[in-house]
């Protein structure tokens, strides 16, 4: 045993305080750290933030894809008999459109973003598996080449919805290796993102900066833990099902077996409720820290939040069943109370927000504009939710374009302004590199629109019963004037993501360089560091700043300003 | 600071779904429903206790410990899993060359390992 070293910076206050051994002289030197320039080294690079970056980027170029094909089947609805493609297409575009969105975009940029983030926020100098977490972005790309493949099939590309249900799925209605690639993917992209989320939950528990006690992580970090809890506990689950899936289309027998015949819709929704918590808690996390950053107070109710928070994921975890609520098999009355219980930690979360905007100076900056749209339209997601979740009424929306709506609300007007949020906040430290404010806001004001003008008339034309998945609607229906409002809400959907491409694009070759705090407002430790930050996050020229609070940035701005003042 | 305040976290939470557990097998859950949430409960659990043990392994071994700088393993690994599974879909003749894959990329991080880096700091 030799001396006991202790460093500024050194990692974790749980390897305190660590006996080191000496190594020999030049052994450093020699042990390879990376290659840093070139594409070979960004794909092969075990930095947390090249592969957070990586995963984030790749999940974008999907959300464009995706959305191209969401845009296809918006144009076939526009009118009533429409012609632009077949019925038959029209299951493959929604299939491809719904589960690339959830197993390839949302998910992944979530994980991505806690995966290059999480460390930062704790002062770690890097992530607890490197090579697991850049084994999980190549498995995730390869259940992404694979996903492409079996759209590619030209025989019998996926058609069953996102959860594939039996016996539609089976070997007998789907045949064909597209359903089965289909499988495969599935199970490739999700399996990366457990894995990648384990990781992550283990550095924000194991390698904090000695000061960082629990409470004193940043609200994303523990937004970020607590979506990693839910993978972890809720994807195996995903795993399972697919395993099943697979089995049955082998033998389609399997699934008229009282003991199977529901068990897939369980296993499949055990991931599937949890799933889609894990594609939204990060980014309330991300409207969070941008609320407190762009009001300049320290974020209101912290710690409710924080218990808020994990309640909420606990709770997430016990609810699957309402998906089954019309299938008689279910205990609704279980599932209906956990369902409408989750309005109370939700409810603590949105009085956190308000609490924070409440006597705050307001700042509209694009990730705040971004952050402020947030609050009202998730509130029109999880509002219709509860409704959803009260058995009686779901029996008249279940299978309606009410349920469309829904889950859009929550999902694109909810989390993916949420991402916006983040994206536009953090993209100047992760690049050290600005976006243009003005392109920003005509994003945002294009999204915004395009976003309600889509998605409320689906509301009302759901309510009135047209089904979702169909690719038609008869003439005369009365449902043909809110199908062109919502087509061209999409057009401006797509337009206001052109924006933000051509935004990038232009930053990527301006190159307007950013300060370590771009905004002035940073409250984390990310904002002490270089941008972008070194390969080990912090050095000797940018030290991890002492932590006395989940703002630790705030506190010494008004500290000094307190002194010199 | 609690050296294990981490693991209080997935412990907590865990048993926090154990009571919700409870509840469901009261209220009529399923068979597969109990089996399912046990499942999820139980690996919560086990993540807190490899939380805790992983800390005494730790204060073993100091801080010389492999992070793990080679990242073609990673690629390789992954890609040679994709194939097995491909094996499933277009037939057995996947699985050896997948796994020729997955031993390749195993090989490296164990040569990678060898070569124990200093923790940075
Ligand atoms: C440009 C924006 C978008 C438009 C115009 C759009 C439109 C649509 C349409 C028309 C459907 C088919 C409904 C049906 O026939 O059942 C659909 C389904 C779906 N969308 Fe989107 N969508 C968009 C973005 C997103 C995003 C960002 C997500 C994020 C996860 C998403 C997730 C889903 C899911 C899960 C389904 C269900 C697929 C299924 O029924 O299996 N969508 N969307
Ligand atoms: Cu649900």
């Amino acid at each position: 045993m030799t001396a006991i070293t202790r460093e500024p910076g050194d990692p974790g206050d749980s390897f305190e305080p660590r006996d080191v051994e000496p190594l020999p002289p030049g052994e450093i030197a020699a042990a390879r750290f990376e290659r840093d320039k070139g594409l070979l080294a960004w794909v092969t690079s075990t930095d947390h933030k090249r592969i957070g970056i990586l995963t984030m980027a790749t999940s974008l170029v999907f959300l464009c894809t995706f959305g191209i094909l969401a845009l296809i089947m918006r144009t076939q609805l526009a009118q009533p008999n429409g012609k632009v493609i077949s019925p038959g297409a029209y299951n493959e575009l929604f299939t491809l459109h719904g589960s690339g969105m959830i197993f390839l975009v949302l998910t992944p940029l979530a994980i991505g973003l806690c995966l290059y983030l999480v460390p930062l926020q704790i002062g770690a100098p890097m992530v607890a598996a490197p090579r697991l977490c850049l084994f999980s972005y190549w498995l995730y790309v390869a259940g992404a080449i694979v996903f492409l493949l079996s759209a590619t099939t030209v025989t019998a590309p996926p058609d069953a919805g996102w959860y594939a249900y039996m016996p539609l799925s089976d070997g007998q209605y789907t045949p064909g290796v597209g359903m089965s690639l289909w499988i495969l993917a599935s199970m490739l992209a999700v399996g990366a993102m457990m894995l990648m989320a384990g990781a992550v939950l283990w550095t924000a528990l194991r390698m904090r900066a000695p000061g960082m006690s629990l409470m004193r992580m940043s609200v994303f970090t523990w937004s970020a833990v607590v979506t990693c809890l839910m993978t972890v506990a809720s994807f195996p689950s995903l795993i399972g099902a697919m395993g099943l899936q697979w089995v049955g289309r082998v033998d389609p027998n399997l699934f008229t077996h009282d003991s199977w015949d529901i068990a897939y819709q369980y296993l499949f929704w055990f991931y599937g409720h949890p799933v889609v918590y894990v594609m939204f808690f990060p980014f309330v996390g991300c409207v969070a820290e941008v609320l407190a950053a762009f009001t300049g107070r320290k974020y209101f109710g912290y710690s409710f939040t924080v218990y808020a928070l994990l309640a909420f994921a606990a709770g997430s975890m016990a609810v699957f069943g309402h998906h089954t609520f019309t299938t008689g098999q279910t205990a609704n009355d279980y599932f209906s109370v956990t369902s409408i219980m989750l309005s109370v930690p939700a409810g603590v979360e949105y009085f956190g927000f308000l609490g924070t905007l409440m006597g705050g100076r307001i700042r509209a900056t694009v990730p705040m504009l971004f952050a402020l749209a947030f609050i009202p339209q998730f509130l029109i997601g999880g509002l219709t939710g509860i409704m959803l979740a009260t058995p009686v009424l779901d029996y008249h929306f279940h299978g309606s374009y009410f349920v469309v709506a829904h889950f859009h609300y929550t999902l694109f007007a909810g989390s993916l302004f949420g991402a916006f949020a983040g994206l536009y906040y953090w993209f100047p430290k992760a690049t050290g590199i600005v976006l243009s404010e003005p392109l920003g806001r005509l994003n945002f004001v294009l999204m915004v629109i395009g976003t309600n003008v889509t998605f409320l008339p689906m509301f009302f034309y759901g309510f009135d019963g047209l089904p979702r998945r169909v690719a038609t609607y008869p003439a005369g229906a009365g449902f043909g004037t809110l199908n062109l409002i919502s087509t061209v809400g999409a057009f401006i959907i797509g337009l206001s993501v052109m924006v933000f491409v051509f935004n990038l694009a232009r930053s990527a070759i301006l190159r307007r360089p950013a300060g370590d705090d771009p905004w002035g407002a940073g409250q984390t430790l990310e904002w002490a560091t270089s941008s972008p930050p070194p390969r080990f996050n912090f050095d000797g020229a940018h030290p991890i700043p002492p932590i006395k609070s989940h703002a630790p940035l705030l506190d010494l701005r008004q500290r000094s300003g307190a002194s010199s003042g | 600071m609690n050296p294990h305040a981490g693991a209080v976290v997935p412990a907590g939470w865990g048993a926090y779904n154990g009571l919700w557990l409870v509840v469901m097998a009261g209220m009529g859950g399923s068979a597969v429903n109990l089996w399912l949430y046990t499942g999820a409960v139980t690996i919560t659990m086990l993540f807190a206790c490899c939380l805790v043990l992983s800390r005494w392994r730790h204060q073993l071994e100091a801080s010389r410990y492999p992070v793990g700088l080679r990242g073609e393993a990673s690629g390789i690994a992954a890609g040679g899993i994709a194939i097995v599974g491909l094996g499933f879909v277009f037939g057995a003749w996947f699985f050896p060359l997948g796994g020729a894959f997955v031993l390749w990329g195993t090989a490296l991080v164990l040569v990678d390992n060898r070569s124990r880096h200093p923790r940075p700091s």
